[in-house]
């Protein structure tokens, strides 16, 4: 069982198809000085959400606030010490810290395939040039409980204003009403198939874990929540500033509505089909979220809400992408057993939590474009950067996926992949199931999708987010004593050093230091230390 | 690995008798991949592209130039490109040894490249003992020079046998075709027999009957010559090469010697048909240079993360009984995909010069290229463009082969 009440919400609650608050703000902070950092995260503290608050609550009810920091404010604090010190006990190979250290701008271009027109030079400028310290993730189901919320952090706000606390920028996201509910700019149901995660203390739909002989596994908690055992068996990241935490990629993506509509049409016509077919082999799904696999010529709008069995397929039964072509974007992105695919081991070690809602006004059905912007606030969890997200976003929407039948540099992610700058190359097959009818190939993918910006924030446990506000200094060892030494294959301490030898970090403009150190026998992360 | 393996426990009786007889066979001989062809006529053997590795001596005191050249960014030793051959790379190992690895058709091919490339080889070679006075446009002093510097080449796996220009002329084919199916698209009856016949006209399907009918022969000689060009890059969306070099377990080399020349001699395709199963590697070879290092070089597509967790997804086993011997090889073997990335990040060595005839060419494209190129020409033969159900065919071939397309 995870510690819910120290894992802040925005990481294990809300997430799941049909789950997720209508009603969302992103409030990017930069702080000036250390001081008015750690006393607006002090005060901020009482009111950040953590899964547990959310599990007492009546459901779909009351607002929600999160706490991401980057790394530049960790550096401002004075505790990348402890980010550095995890350097050393890191596993150097996967880099997972590194990707949080240099920050989505750094890793853009080359990692993450930002290029062109969606290249960071481009970006709004609030993501460009290391500006962003801190996010403020703000949501609700009802509208005027999300206002309610943000008056309080605007006067919180006002308050630190003096001590260099500056709002540089904000994200409105909301849910499309009625029957668009739940739906993103192209028309399709979003965030359909999430991991199911052990300790998570929900219930699991068939579907969100890794595929086993009969049945679905949960993925460990160590892929989503820092300090806990990973699927690989590891604990990573168990230091207390990371313990129980876990890092968030945000990513403002805005989509081309009338491009996509456009494009679905002109190859509709020329291979004589129904556009939504185009639209829906495309993305693997219907728009009603209705798997392809389990509904492969038209939409069944009772299996798209029932998320018991939305999520419950494999491809086993589609070796050949009769169904569900090779390359759409559920396929390539969460490829499950798939035989032509890479396969369940790898796919378990590349699974993140999304939580994607959209911006800008919705396109109405058969309208031109009409220039105004328009697109996805993502936000995905994960507790390797570069293992998840990353991996995810460099080989399987931009690159080669090992398949047995994709192949770079043409075959990209149809739908957010960052097509080749020609644009004659990339191209699409969706296979035929007769014989005598032709594949259809969908040529000259334009982007459907440009990137507008984004960062990478850790999401602090609550003890952690105490500790930071109170000054609170922690050695660089973590908890140096207990049997979950953060890296398996090195030896474990035999018995607890005092502390001593390591001296605290240094927290020079805190007079309050020697009052904390007392303290931090009685209040810490992870309960008691030897 | 272990007893209970299936691949294995089926095949121990046969391998441990092959083992016998071939260590009986091979007394007092070197089994290493030959590196030159077997002569035609006789059973012939596997077609297919052929290997060398030669190590040379680098003098001593003139590791620190020879670096200096290598690292020149102005400096390409590969930069002419050259009938026959499919990919070469150049590396240091310590101060003292230079490696260069080839693959090539023919062995005439590699000593031609190299002799082309004499101006740039020459810069990096000088710097070794035994080197040619005149260098490498000296042939015959050349050819004394690899052989006599040859390192043994333990097992040497090829997921294409296809001659170099057969796949050129294949990649070009499946292009030309691409455009055909595009073009296709709305067009009247009459247009689409237009674009067939304009299809088959073209050289490239043409000449590729006139190469598929020549398989090992000496043929082609029409290509052009900037179709042979090596490209000096690497990187996302490219082929890379991957290069180690791991100690062994003094106690185990013999048990690995046996089992990676098991792999070679006996045809128990140990290693290689497991490798038949990683849809991105192109070539790999093995080799145990000095006493106990062994030498892994390999040609993958695209991301080198993507590549090692194929590996230690797909064919745990066996890359477990190749690299398991090494020393500070994790000790839950590939499947601890975090601890086996650190042992090849540990052991990896930076390839100094690496060029290829196809870099921009994944292995599946260059497969399906080939695939197609056959289905097509067979197609061609019996279809010409006038024939009256030419549509009706030429969407069956579309659906029988859409797997080659994407």
């Amino acid at each position: 069982m995870l510690e819910l009440l120290q894992v802040q919400s925005n990481i294990l609650r809300e997430y799941r198809f049909g789950e997720s608050p209508g009603f969302v703000q992103f409030v990017f902070l930069q702080f000036r000085e250390a001081k008015g950092a750690r006393g607006l995260i002090e005060r901020l503290c009482p009111q950040v959400t953590s899964c547990g608050a959310v599990d007492r609550r009546p459901p779909r009810s009351g607002s929600v606030l999160n706490v991401g920091l980057a790394y530049p404010a960790l550096a401002l604090l004075g505790i990348g010490g402890s980010v550095r010190a995890l350097d050393e006990s890191d596993n150097e190979a996967t880099g997972a810290i590194e990707a949080f250290k240099c920050g989505m701008e750094a890793r853009a271009s080359e990692v993450l395939g930002d290029r062109d027109a969606s290249s960071p030079a481009t970006w709004e400028p609030a993501f460009r040039g290391g500006k962003l310290h801190a996010v403020l993730c703000l949501s609700a189901h009802v509208e005027t409980e999300l206002g309610q919320l943000r008056e309080r952090v605007d006067a919180i706000l006002a308050e630190f204003a003096a001590l260099g606390v500056i709002l540089i920028h904000e994200e409105h996201g909301q849910h499309f009403a009625g029957e668009r509910a739940g739906q993103e700019h192209f028309g399709f149901a979003d965030g359909v198939a999430q991991p199911e995660v052990l300790g998570s203390d929900l219930t699991g739909y068939p579907g969100g874990g890794t595929p086993a002989k009969r049945s679905w596994e949960p993925l460990a908690p160590g892929e989503f929540v820092l300090g806990q055992p990973d699927e690989s068996g590891k604990i990573q990241f168990g230091s207390k500033l990371f313990a129980n935490g876990s890092f968030m990629v945000f990513r403002k993506l805005e989509q081309h509505v009338g491009r996509f509509r456009a494009y679905v049409e002109a190859v509709g016509e020329r291979n004589q089909i129904r556009p939504e077919l185009v639209a829906a082999k495309l993305v693997g799904r219907w728009p009603s979220g209705a798997p392809l696999v389990l509904a492969p010529m038209r939409d069944n709008p009772k299996l798209g809400a029932d998320p018991k069995r939305n999520n419950d397929f494999r491809y086993a039964n589609d070796a050949e992408g009769e169904r569900c072509p090779f390359g759409a974007h559920v396929r390539r992105c969460n490829p499950r057993e798939d035989p032509s695919g890479p396969g369940v081991l790898q796919t378990r070690l590349h699974r993140i939590i999304r939580r994607a809602i959209p911006y800008g006004p919705r396109l109405p059905d058969g309208q031109d474009d009409d220039g105004r912007a328009r697109g996805s606030l993502f936000v995905a969890i994960n507790a390797d950067i570069s293992r998840q997200f990353e991996f995810i976003q460099n080989n399987w929407i931009n690159s080669v996926l090992s398949s047995t039948h994709l192949t770079f540099p043409a075959d990209r992610d149809p739908l957010c992949g960052q097509q080749l700058p020609t644009g004659a190359t990339g191209k699409f097959v969706i296979p035929s199931a007769k014989r005598t009818q032709a594949p259809v190939i969908a040529w000259e993918l334009p982007n459907f999708v440009t990137t507008r910006g984004g960062a990478y924030f850790l999401l602090p446990s609550l003890d952690a987010l105490y500790d930071i506000g109170q000054a609170i200094p922690w050695s660089n060892e973590g908890d140096g004593c207990g049997a979950e030494a953060p890296e398996g294959n090195q030896p474990a301490p035999v018995e607890c050093e005092p502390q001593l030898a390591n001296p605290p970090i240094e927290l020079p403009t805190e007079p309050a230091a020697a009052v904390t150190s007392a303290r931090t026998p009685t209040r810490g992360m992870g309960g008691q230390r030897g | 690995m272990s007893d209970t393996d299936p691949l294995f426990s089926r095949r121990a009786m046969v391998g441990a008798t092959l083992g016998v007889a071939s260590a009986t066979l091979l007394a007092g001989c070197k089994p290493c991949f030959s590196p030159w062809p077997p002569p035609s006529g006789i059973g012939g053997g596997r077609p297919g592209a052929r290997t060398f590795t030669l190590r040379a001596q680098i003098r001593p005191h003139e590791f620190r130039d020879l670096r200096a050249v290598l690292d020149d960014p102005d400096h390409n030793p590969f930069k002419v490109g050259a009938w026959g051959i499919h990919y070469a790379r150049l590396f240091t190992v310590g101060h003292e040894s230079l490696y260069f690895m080839i693959i090539y058709d023919d062995y005439d091919d590699a000593i031609n490249f190299l002799a082309k490339n004499a101006a740039d080889v020459d810069r990096v070679f000088r710097f070794c003992s035994g080197f040619p006075e005149q260098g490498c446009i000296d042939v015959e002093g050349l050819d004394a020079f690899v052989r006599g510097h040859l390192v043994c080449v333990e097992l040497f796996y090829r997921a294409y046998d296809n001659p170099q220009f057969q796949i050129r002329a294949a990649l070009r084919l499946r292009d030309s075709f691409l455009k055909f199916v595009q073009d296709r698209e709305g067009a009247s009856n009459q247009q689409l027999r237009a674009l067939y016949a304009d299809l088959t006209r073209k050289r490239d399907l043409g000449r590729m009957g006139v190469d598929l009918d020549k398989v090992g022969q000496s043929g082609g000689t029409a290509v052009r010559r900037d179709d042979l060009g090596l490209l000096p890059v690497t990187g996302p969306d490219h082929v890379n090469p991957f290069t180690l070099l791991a100690r062994v377990h003094d106690e185990k080399v013999a048990k690995l010697r046996r089992l990676l020349q098991l792999g070679t001699f006996a045809s128990i395709d140990l290693g290689v048909r497991a490798l038949a199963k990683l849809p991105t590697l192109h070539f790999a070879r093995v080799s145990i240079v000095g006493d106990n290092q062994l030498l892994f070089a390999s040609v993958y597509d695209g991301d080198f993360i993507q590549y090692v967790e194929d590996f230690g997804t797909r064919i745990a086993k066996e890359i477990d009984m190749v690299f398991g011997p090494c020393i500070g090889y994790p000790l839950a073997g590939s499947r601890d995909v975090a601890q086996f990335k650190a042992f090849l990040r540990a052991n990896q060595i930076e390839t100094n010069a690496f060029a290829g005839a196809y870099l921009a060419r994944s292995l599946l494209q260059i497969q399906s290229s080939l695939a197609l190129a056959h289905a097509l020409e067979r197609f061609r033969r019996r279809f010409d463009p006038q024939h009256p159900r030419l549509p009706d065919h030429l969407t069956r071939f579309l659906a029988k082969h859409q797997l080659l397309l994407t």
